[in-house]
């Protein structure tokens, strides 16, 4: 089965790739180094980007509409790219789906025997 | 560094090289420059990371077109093939195989001067080592590729693939041609001297 993402569908997973690129355009639009930066600064450098991996993602992402292009005005040789509202949509998705996924496990008292750190995305 | 980085990054395909190459390279320096800063000096590690990604990207880059595209629309708007081009490249395909087969077995036997006696054997009793088919892909083929190919190579102007099947087919033809000249030339001047090449030549022409 392929790990692709199909966006037409939300209920599937993202990639912690294509979730942390997201995570990182949630609040401000960025170009392809600042996404990469912010990346590795969120996952705490668990999820390394390297130019082929990150365009790639971009590109496709780009292709399915949930984060569109910007040229930058301070400096043409980059763009800046930002989350378009289907791409927050889907995001909102997968978050809303780690809470319920972390809510259940705090329920369930999981959380108390397993370190946060050690959580891997599924 | 930079150089090699931009030369690998011809490798996408077109559309993607279009909106992202320059995005890339500019990544690139600002990624090397992060590592001086850091580090001292570039490391061999970093580059081994930059580059196997890099490389890994190209081939999902090209399998995505040719899974969109499908396999004609992936050779002739992708890799700019032409008709002329796809037919000598069929063409070329035997030799090349059997060449590719005649490498590998050379290496697994860690003798590349000598063919794998095994390998070539197993060859030998198949249908393709029977003399008219083998004078067909090994000398035929290669001759129709190029004379193919030289149509192109005045009607169009997307040359790359048309120059690299022509290179190609002419050196299977040399290599064909060659084959067993060469050896006999460089054998004949370690034993006998340079001085003694037009002797060997003549000698290795008529053996």
């Amino acid at each position: 089965m392929s790990r692709k993402k199909d966006f037409s569908s939300p209920d599937m997973p993202l990639t912690p790739a294509v979730f942390y690129i997201l995570l990182s355009l949630a609040t401000k639009e960025r170009h392809g180094y600042g996404i990469m930066k912010q990346v590795d600064l969120d996952s705490k450098g668990k999820v390394r980007l390297g130019p082929g991996t990150l365009y790639g993602a971009i590109k496709r992402l780009v292709d399915e509409k949930l984060v569109a292009e910007k040229e930058s005005l301070s400096d043409e040789r980059r763009r800046y790219y930002k989350l378009t509202d289907k791409g927050m949509r889907i995001f909102k998705t997968e978050l809303t789906r780690f809470d319920e996924a972390v809510s259940l496990a705090k329920k369930r008292k999981l959380l108390e025997s397993i370190s946060l750190s050690t959580v891997v995305f599924i | 560094m930079r150089e090699l980085y931009r030369a690998l990054l011809s490798f996408y395909p077109w559309e993607y090289r279009r909106r992202y190459e320059k995005e890339m390279a500019i990544v690139f320096e600002d990624l090397c420059r992060d590592e001086v800063e850091s580090m001292g000096k570039i490391k061999a590690g970093f580059l081994l990371n930059v580059f196997s990604d890099l490389l890994v990207n190209i081939f999902k880059q090209h399998f995505n077109m040719l899974k969109k595209q499908g396999l004609e629309k992936y050779l002739k708007n992708t890799l700019s093939f032409n008709n002329y081009n796809i037919v000598g490249l069929i063409l070329l395909s035997p030799i090349l195989i059997l060449t590719a087969i005649d490498f590998v077995s050379r290496i697994t036997q860690m003798d590349l001067a000598h063919y794998n006696r095994l390998v070539y054997n197993l060859l030998s009793k198949t249908f393709l080592y029977k003399y008219p088919v083998l004078l067909t892909w090994a000398i035929i083929f290669p001759i129709l590729a190029v004379i193919l190919n030289l149509v192109p190579l005045f009607k169009t102007k997307k040359r790359f693939v048309t120059f690299a099947i022509l290179i190609l087919g002419l050196g299977f033809i040399a290599m064909i041609r060659l084959h067993d000249f060469v050896p006999c030339v460089v054998h004949g001047v370690f034993d006998r001297g340079v001085n003694q090449i037009l002797p060997i030549i003549n000698y290795c022409k008529s053996a």
